[in-house]
């Protein structure tokens, strides 16, 4: 035999929780909800993306230049000048190697501009040093800078490895933000519905008290509300995540005429779509643990 | 056949020293006993403010007492949990003196409350109820929404609901309060009817008709206090 299907489960609801007034505002909260989740998540992911491109474009390796003092100074205390830069990154724990690039090699590398007869001694050219960092190392480049600084203000390195590691510091920083944002929305979006609960089981006391009287247990009234919640978590969170995707569709192309090189690739990938589509449903149980948690909580105490 | 089973062993319900006050109100009874033996039938008076339906709450555990100890089906109600008062409850039928259905469903869904809370199959409630309704005569007012109801047929629905389980203790509280004396008869019968099954029935009434009418025992409340009379007609008047 077939089993009869419920066309309108809700003919019968004995709590009237889908036609409560606190559901359109329910519906709109957890639209919004979604809607500014689904943006977060993807500005979260892309700026991953991009503090990741940026990283990557910084090369394992340091140029520093050292300035030859104003007067010329003896050849010993230049060479001490050049070992103190030398040591400071000797003894940084990012450093793998350092090497002071010698004369000669200064020689052949300034040859095209200057001839390879020239005599380097008598021009005032910095003196470079090469830093190789573990592979695994990322510093902190402005305080290395300023701690340069402080050693020897006569030394300095690229300051586009500066600039990138301030991008990539301000990158991370908005993702942090993206992520607070994220865990704001979850709990405003947890506390509305808490409070829609436990607003929607003090107009009902009369049907709660009768449904107990008449043997019903609290999970039998934490289902009603738990089925209401799913509904309209599953509803909103549809229409949130529909709107979401368009905001960020209309972001994208916004974004693609910007330099693509500078941001690298800003699209998510099969993965994160996947999972933003999947949203009205992650929207639909929240609300449901959400409202059924809230109930058994609120009538535990209401006797 | 003898109305009333013979019955031995432990009561149903026992009532040991019991006192109820309201939150900050007066007390309302002290020190109650009473014991019902299971498959007895009492009948409930008292003045108006007496304590009846108080009396009724303790025994269907919308009430805790304030003092004393109230054992039902053997166990104590101080030391049931949650879900223990649920599993209890549901085998006790009451029949609230303001009705108390949930006004926006119909009539048979107000009926079907009880089964749907035991997660009974849909298709055994509808044969359930339909043949209760046809009992209580609300065949055609099934599908009505309750608040569009007359008051006597609220009553009987509120009758229907309490004992469509075949509860255990069926607790009344002035069931036949605004129905006429034709229905009302047939609801006495059905009452009765559930006991001959074995149902223990207390029933909280003003109608001294009743009282002479039915050889049941009666509690009395008065002065906080409870006091319990013999049948006013013997068994053997019954025609
Ligand atoms: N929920 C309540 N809160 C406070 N006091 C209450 C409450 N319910 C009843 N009372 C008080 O308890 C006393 C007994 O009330 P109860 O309803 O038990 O009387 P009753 O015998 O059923 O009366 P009636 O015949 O009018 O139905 C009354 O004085 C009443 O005011
Ligand atoms: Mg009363």
């Amino acid at each position: 035999m077939k089993p009869k299907i419920n066309l309108k489960p809700h003919m019968h609801e004995e709590l009237p929780l889908h036609k409560e007034g606190a559901n359109v505002f329910l519906k709109i909260m957890t639209a919004v909800s979604v809607f500014v989740f689904t943006l977060m998540f993807s500005a979260f992911l892309v700026l991953d993306g991009v503090a990741q491109n940026w990283r990557e474009g910084m090369d394992n390796t340091l140029t520093v230049q050292m300035m030859p003092s104003e007067e010329a100074l003896p050849k010993k205390e230049e060479d001490a000048r050049r070992q103190k830069v030398l040591a400071f990154f000797e003894n940084l724990d990012s450093v793998e190697s350092v090497r002071l690039i010698p004369d000669e090699e200064m020689q052949k590398l300034m040859s095209p501009w200057l001839g390879a007869k020239a005599d380097l001694s008598v021009l005032p050219l910095p003196a470079l040093l090469d830093v190789k960092l573990k592979a695994e190392a990322s510093p902190d480049f402005e305080a290395m800078a300023a701690e340069l600084a402080e050693t020897a203000p006569y030394a300095t390195f690229d300051n586009h490895r500066l600039w990138l590691g301030r991008l990539v510091k301000f990158a991370s920083v908005l993702r942090l933000l993206a992520l607070i944002v994220l865990l704001m929305v979850l709990t405003v979006s947890a506390l509305s519905i808490f409070y829609a609960v436990c607003t929607s089981l003090g107009v009902h006391r009369e049907i709660i008290s009768i449904l107990h009287i008449m043997g019903a247990k609290d999970n039998y009234i934490a289902a009603q509300y738990a089925r209401r919640s799913f509904d309209i978590g599953f509803g909103a969170g549809l229409v949130g995540m529909l709107l979401g995707v368009s905001g960020i569709l209309g972001i994208s192309r916004v974004a693609s005429v910007l330099n693509t090189a500078l941001l690298g690739n800003l699209s998510l990938d099969t993965l994160d779509w996947f999972f933003i589509a999947t949203l009205p449903l992650w929207s639909a149980l929240l609300s449901m643990i959400t409202a059924w948690l809230s109930v058994k909580r609120t009538l535990r105490k209401m006797v | 056949m003898p109305l009333q089973r013979e019955i031995s062993g432990e009561p149903i319900v026992d009532m040991l020293h019991v006192g109820l006050h309201y939150d900050d109100g007066p007390e309302i009874m002290t020190d109650i006993n009473l014991s019902l033996e299971n498959g007895s039938f009492h009948f409930l008076t008292g003045k108006s403010g007496a304590g009846k339906t108080s009396l009724l709450s303790l025994m269907y555990l919308a009430l805790k007492p304030t003092a004393g100890t109230v054992t039902v089906f053997g166990q104590n109600v101080a030391f049931a949990d949650r879900d223990e008062m649920a599993l209890m409850r549901r085998r006790i039928g009451v029949v609230f003196q303001e009705f108390r259905l949930l006004e926006h469903l119909s009539a048979y869904d107000n009926v079907a409350v009880p089964l749907r809370i035991r997660g009974m199959g849909e298709k055994e409630i509808k044969r359930r109820v339909g043949e209760l309704l046809r009992w209580v005569d609300l065949e055609k007012s099934r599908d009505k929404i309750c608040n569009t109801l007359s008051g006597g047929e609220k009553q009987r629905v509120a009758i229907a609901r309490a004992v469509i389980n075949r509860p255990e203790i069926l607790l009344a509280d002035e069931p036949t309060g605004s129905v006429d004396d034709d229905i009302g008869g047939r609801i006495m019968k059905l009452f009765i009817e559930l006991n001959r099954l074995g149902t223990t029935v207390v029933i909280a009434t003003h109608s001294q008709d009743l009282i002479t009418q039915y050889p049941y025992p009666r509690i009395h409340l008065e002065n906080k206090m409870l006091k319990i009379f013999p049948a006013v007609r013997r068994k053997f008047d019954e025609a």
